[in-house]
């Protein structure tokens, strides 16, 4: 919406529309502390489930949470749990403070960093990890199979290149071929690619290479397996909300 | 597309990056503004905030290397990190040798820095370029924004500074306006010293904003400060203006600064450092 911005009168006339005038950032201060993490561990598109786009403090409403770094997989208690007064943007997803009972109790879904909003789709429907259908995929991918800014949460596509194809880097591996949903072979026959989530993320500081743990479709995991095994699988990073 | 305004100084730190926050806190606009900081000679965000090395600047700068043709351009705003309140930074590298490489490669690749491409309604772009010198990447990113921020304090040495390098500075960057920070009165005699544009408004000297912008302090309207008052009102000119003057008279990069045309965008040398004024040809 760019409808006030454009001249019209003096500049004091061209006031832009919508919000008050707030300030989007907080100082030090008794609730400072919460928020430490919450800036630290989100991107603001792409690592977790619930991108949180704070925009007004005046308008804000009770969300959970993680008091510490939660694995996907764990059970909540109360102690992993806090509930920030924050204003979360329409269509953000985030569960709020009356979800609190439900959520103890319940099996984490998706890894959480502290101070992360835990986004709707944490508490998996049935208390199971992976859920039915989906299996955990460990790997370790080389330096150039993984962007850098790569962070546990982050939506990625897993680029398969089948070994008579020969060298993969670059080789029309296309991030868009996964996007539908399920998984697509792309105009290049040799190259097929998955949607993965990244589960955890950890950067080896000897030669660069990166040890992750992807959740996939379970059909789909001894193939990625076996893929990553020979250094035949690039990950890649996809807008978390599939393209658009 | 949000509106790209680039903050810099010519040295003396007149407060540049706190300013840069100050405007980025603020935006009016319904989308608010993401915070770049494209310092040269290295950021301090990242040191204030505490925030990790990555997503950042390094992380973009490299993003538009790898940028095919058929790729939309980077967007800074992947690679933001959100700070407590809300506000989306791409926080740079804190020391000059990767910064300097990283502003190099955006001035090279992807010189109009705009926070969530060129979507409709999207944010505005703060660009904190630091200090500005002549002929360097950092004056191609400040030629390419829609509008361009000299800040200078009120204080005689920096304001003729300010007037020797007018010509030259008017010459290269389109939309230019002189910001002084600090001092009190109306600015009109100091424009018709410096010969440029200054904004009639000035920046205000605030140590308790200053201190809650670096993330020292709490402020529990900060709304109502004088430097944040200051910011909505400079965003508020800025807005009441025509969008962008395209940069006066573009000239081919490698007049800019040679030895960034001279290398090759695919070249990935460690931490693109190749800065450095190597070969003549
Ligand atoms: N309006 C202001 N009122 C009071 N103090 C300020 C103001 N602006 C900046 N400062 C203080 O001055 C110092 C320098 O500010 P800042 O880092 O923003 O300058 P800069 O121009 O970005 O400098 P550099 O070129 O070193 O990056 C900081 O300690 C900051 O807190
Ligand atoms: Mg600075």
């Amino acid at each position: 919406m760019t409808t006030m911005t454009g001249t019209r009168g003096s500049a004091a006339e061209a006031r832009p529309a919508a919000a008050p005038p707030t300030v989007r950032l907080l100082g030090t201060g008794p609730r400072r502390w919460r928020w430490l993490g919450l800036g630290v561990a989100i991107m603001t598109a792409g690592a977790l489930a619930g991108v949180v786009a704070v925009e007004q403090l005046d308008d804000r409403q009770g969300v959970l949470v993680a008091g510490s770094d939660l694995a996907a997989g764990q059970v909540l208690t109360a102690a992993d749990l806090e509930v920030a007064r924050i204003s979360v943007a329409d269509g953000v997803s985030a569960l709020t403070e009356d979800q609190l009972e439900e959520a103890v109790g319940s099996t984490l879904a998706v890894p959480v960093p502290e101070g992360g909003v835990l986004p709707e789709t944490a508490l998996g429907a049935d208390a199971r990890y992976p859920a039915a259908g989906q299996a955990v995929v460990g790997a370790v991918l080389a330096p150039g199979r993984f962007p850098a800014s790569l962070q546990r949460g982050a939506a990625v596509s897993i680029v398969l290149v089948e070994a008579a194809q020969g060298a993969p880097a670059g080789g029309g591996a296309q991030p868009g071929a996964a996007q539908g949903g399920g998984a697509a072979a792309s105009g290049d026959s040799g190259v097929t690619a998955y949607p993965a989530r990244v589960q955890s993320f950890e950067l080896s500081t000897a030669d660069g290479s990166a040890n992750v743990e992807l959740l996939v479709d379970a059909q789909v995991a001894g193939q990625v397996a076996a893929a990553a095994a020979n250094e035949q699988a690039t990950v890649v990073q996809v807008s978390p909300s599939g393209g658009s | 597309m949000g509106r790209t305004t680039a903050l810099f100084s010519l040295g003396g730190a007149p407060g540049v990056t706190i300013t840069a926050m100050a405007m980025a806190a603020v935006w009016p606009e319904q989308a608010g503004a993401a915070l770049v900081e494209a310092d040269a000679s290295g950021g301090d965000i990242g040191a204030w905030y505490r925030l990790p090395a990555s997503p950042g600047v390094t992380d973009l700068a490299a993003a538009t290397r790898r940028r095919t043709a058929a790729d939309p351009p980077a967007d800074p705003l992947t690679f933001c990190q959100t700070l407590p309140g809300g506000l989306p930074v791409c926080a740079g590298p804190a020391s000059a040798d990767p910064a300097q490489g990283a502003v190099q490669l955006l001035a090279t690749n992807s010189p109009k820095l705009a926070a969530g491409g060129a979507a409709q309604g999207g944010p505005a772009t703060v660009v904190d370029l630091g200090r500005l010198a002549p002929r360097t990447p950092t004056a191609h990113l400040a030629a390419n924004a829609d509008d361009a921020l000299l800040l200078v304090s009120d204080d005689l040495a920096q304001l003729r500074r300010v007037k020797q390098s007018a010509a030259a500075l008017a010459d290269s960057i389109g939309a230019l306006r002189v910001v002084v920070v600090g001092g009190s009165g109306p600015t009109s005699e100091i424009a018709s010293v410096v010969e440029l544009p200054v904004w009639s408004g000035r920046i205000p000297l605030d140590t308790r904003s200053a201190a809650f912008l670096r993330g020292e302090a709490n402020l529990r309207r900060p709304q109502r400060r004088p430097l944040f008052k200051a910011a909505l009102a400079l965003i508020t000119t800025l807005l009441g203006a025509p969008a962008g003057p395209p940069p006066a008279r573009p000239q081919p990069i490698a007049q800019r600064y040679p030895a960034a045309a001279e290398q090759p965008p695919a070249a990935g040398g460690p931490g693109a450092a190749g800065a450095a004024p190597g070969g003549q040809p």
